[in-house]
């Protein structure tokens, strides 16, 4: 009896065999019939070539979303909208924004660890010169994006005001705007009602900040634009006009809709957030409370933030806020009418354990630790026996750390005082390890539910921390906020 | 006598980039490892495509496509990882703070696949990933020229060979943490 050979058994697993012939599918299935050994062969070639798929599958660009194709008609050729994939995008990006703000790991270490968050390429200057178009085109006002979202938990960064065309990271595939002649990015701010819409043509998706041209009349264009992308604008365009196929609308407009606002030059905020050494501090969330505006410092602790005018004219001075996971916050004035540019400067302390990658899900339960024998140790040990940091909730003062054990395996209680004076306790414990990585990733997008009793469970690099008790840290309230939006 | 009218072939190039545009950045991406420029290939394949007809479309843009990317790699790279640069740097100015931990896992993920990728033969990397670009057989053999019947073994060596190698490195990973 002749055996299947490897080869035609994938053709036939892939669909590929002709029906007939002696190397046809009929033939091949009848002889898996009879033959055992070929059928075994057969499910494991199928095993291998599932696997292979689903390996692949892994290694895709972070977002796939075709680039929509509408048919346009003639006389309204940049007319075209997307607003599913900034919604989308928004959601993404809140839950990039809930697990940073939380997701950064610190430890009182003199040598600060670089948290996990700021895995990046090393900004350069976080600071963005706000529009230079402006500047190349003093008599029109330049147009300004202000993004205030709805969930204010996610509420973006709005530096990026000048790089309003600008895919959002969630999506970093994003069909280059570089192919469509023109296309016009509406967006609305509802923080600004009173703005007039205004629709601003954008010419180059990716180009860097400057690439936002003034709305019509003619804009003086981007002077700035990249020549590789002013080309490839410029050859689609006529190739779209001549042929049917419609060029791709601009894909992952950074969050949301924002009304594009014909406005003076926007309030730009920079500075820099160091430690008591002086060292710059990356990854602190520097805010203005009361507003959505919302950064994150660089790699060497600079940031800038772009105001809104709606912000500028609500007050005489703003508050900026840094805070950062493991240190202490601090809120410092400003005068946004002094300026254009205002630069403050924040220098934090160390403050309290590392938090990293929170995950709260809803539960009632009664507290895990009920019958464990807990005694105090120094951090130190904990954090040996544990296996690594301890995680906090950032900004409570620390009562205690204890050992113990539960279900036989090494658990560390971190107790602390919560603004009302009681106690939280954070019961860590390392996940045992068939904990399967697509499982924590699972878990990190958990939605948040609330059923009663809080019980916070973060799994993250094989930790499992277990909270008893209602957590009302201001980033775990965060969390809660975007329940209202999907 | 009257000539036929000449016999023009349509390719409805509107249908293949609906069906097809996925599917060819994830084959673009598989070679360049980069989002963004395997989008940029993409696109300029199918603007190239717009002049041409061919006999099989579908076929003929992974052509396209894997000799751009192979083009792309040999012409000034360094102007390029300027502009790739700046443009990083600028989308981290104005972007979202990034998902720490859900991106840092989707980078090791694809890593891994990147590595075990590179540990089959050249051709048998192309025909696996033109196949899971959802080519079919007679597709894959116009594009490389491979015999009909040898196909299928390519792939199932191709597989195995993946299989294989992510398997070491998963566990080698396992091991470390």
């Amino acid at each position: 009896m002749r055996h299947v050979d490897e080869g035609l058994l994938h053709a036939w697993l892939d669909g590929e065999l002709p029906a007939e012939g002696a190397d046809g599918a009929e033939e091949l299935e009848r002889h898996l019939v009879v033959c055992p050994a070929c059928r075994a062969r057969a499910d494991e070639e199928r095993r291998i070539r599932d696997e292979a798929s689903a390996i692949l599958g892994g290694a895709v660009p972070g977002s796939l979303a075709t680039p929509r194709t509408v048919p346009l008609p003639p006389n309204d050729a940049d007319r075209v909208r997307r607003r599913d994939v900034g919604r989308r995008w928004v959601a993404i990006g809140w839950a990039a924004s809930v697990l940073l703000a939380l997701g950064i790991g610190w430890t009182m270490r003199p040598t600060p660890r670089a948290p996990l968050a700021v895995d990046v390429p090393a900004r350069g200057t976080p600071a963005v010169e706000p529009v230079p178009v402006a500047g190349s085109v003093p008599s029109l006002p330049s147009p300004r994006v202000t993004r205030d979202d709805v969930p204010s938990a996610a509420a973006p960064d709005l530096r990026e005001a000048p790089t309003d065309a600008k895919p959002a990271p969630a999506e970093p595939v994003a069909a280059p705007v570089a192919a469509a002649p023109s296309v016009r990015a509406q967006r609305e701010s509802p923080a600004a009602r009173e703005a007039v819409p205004v629709e601003v043509e954008t010419s180059a998706e990716r180009a860097p900040p400057a690439a936002v041209p003034p709305p019509p009349p003619p804009p003086a264009a981007a002077p700035a634009a990249p020549p590789s992308v002013r080309l490839r604008a410029a050859a689609p365009a006529e190739r779209i006009a001549a042929t049917p196929l419609p060029p791709p609308p601009l894909t992952g407009i950074a969050g949301g809709e924002a009304k594009t606002q014909v406005r003076a030059k926007a309030i730009v905020v920079r500075g820099r957030v160091t430690d008591r050494t002086g060292r710059g501090v990356s990854g602190a969330q520097v805010t203005v409370p009361g507003t959505p505006h919302r950064t994150i410092s660089a790699a060497d602790g600079r940031y800038a933030l772009v105001l809104a005018d709606s912000t500028k004219a609500a007050a005489d001075s703003l508050r900026v806020r840094a805070t950062r996971i493991g240190m202490s916050a601090q809120t410092r004035q400003f005068a946004p009418s002094a300026a254009d540019a205002s630069t403050v400067d924040f220098s934090l302390t160390d403050d309290m354990v590392s938090l990293e990658g929170l995950v709260v899900t809803g539960a009632n339960s009664s507290a895990p630790e009920d019958g464990v024998a807990w005694r105090e140790v120094e951090r130190d040990e904990a954090e040996r026996r544990l296996g690594r940091s301890l995680v906090g909730v950032p900004e409570l003062p620390l009562l205690g750390i204890e050992l113990g054990r539960m279900e036989g395996r090494a658990a560390v209680r971190v107790r602390q005082q919560r603004a009302d004076g009681s106690v939280l306790s954070l019961v860590q414990q390392r996940a045992p390890r068939t904990r399967a990585r697509s499982s924590r990733a699972e878990a990190l997008r958990r939605a948040v539910e609330e059923r009663g009793g809080w019980q916070i469970v973060l799994e993250e690099e094989g930790l499992v921390v277990e909270a008893s008790e209602p957590v009302p840290a201001d980033s775990l309230r965060r969390l809660s906020a975007p329940r209202r939006h999907p | 006598m009257r000539r036929p009218p000449a016999q023009t072939v349509t390719v409805d190039w509107g249908e293949i980039y609906r069906n097809t545009h996925r599917e060819l950045v994830r084959f673009l991406y598989r070679k360049v490892w980069d989002g963004e420029r395997a989008a940029d290939l993409a696109q300029e394949t199918f603007t190239r495509a717009l002049d041409h007809a061919p006999e099989n479309p579908r076929a003929w843009l992974f052509h396209v496509a894997a000799n751009l990317a192979r083009d792309e790699a040999r012409t000034v790279i360094r102007r390029k990882k300027h502009l790739a640069l700046l443009r990083t740097e600028t989308e981290h100015e104005g972007s979202m703070a990034p998902a720490p931990l859900a991106e840092v896992e989707r980078n090791e993920t694809v890593e891994k696949v990147r590595q075990a990728l590179e540990q089959l033969s050249e051709r048998d990397r192309e025909i696996l990933l033109l196949w899971d670009a959802g080519l079919s057989y007679p597709e894959i053999a116009a594009q490389t020229g491979l015999a009909h019947g040898a196909i299928g073994t390519t792939l199932a060596r191709a597989r195995r060979r993946l299989v294989q190698a992510h398997t070491a490195l998963e566990g080698s990973h396992a091991a470390r943490g």
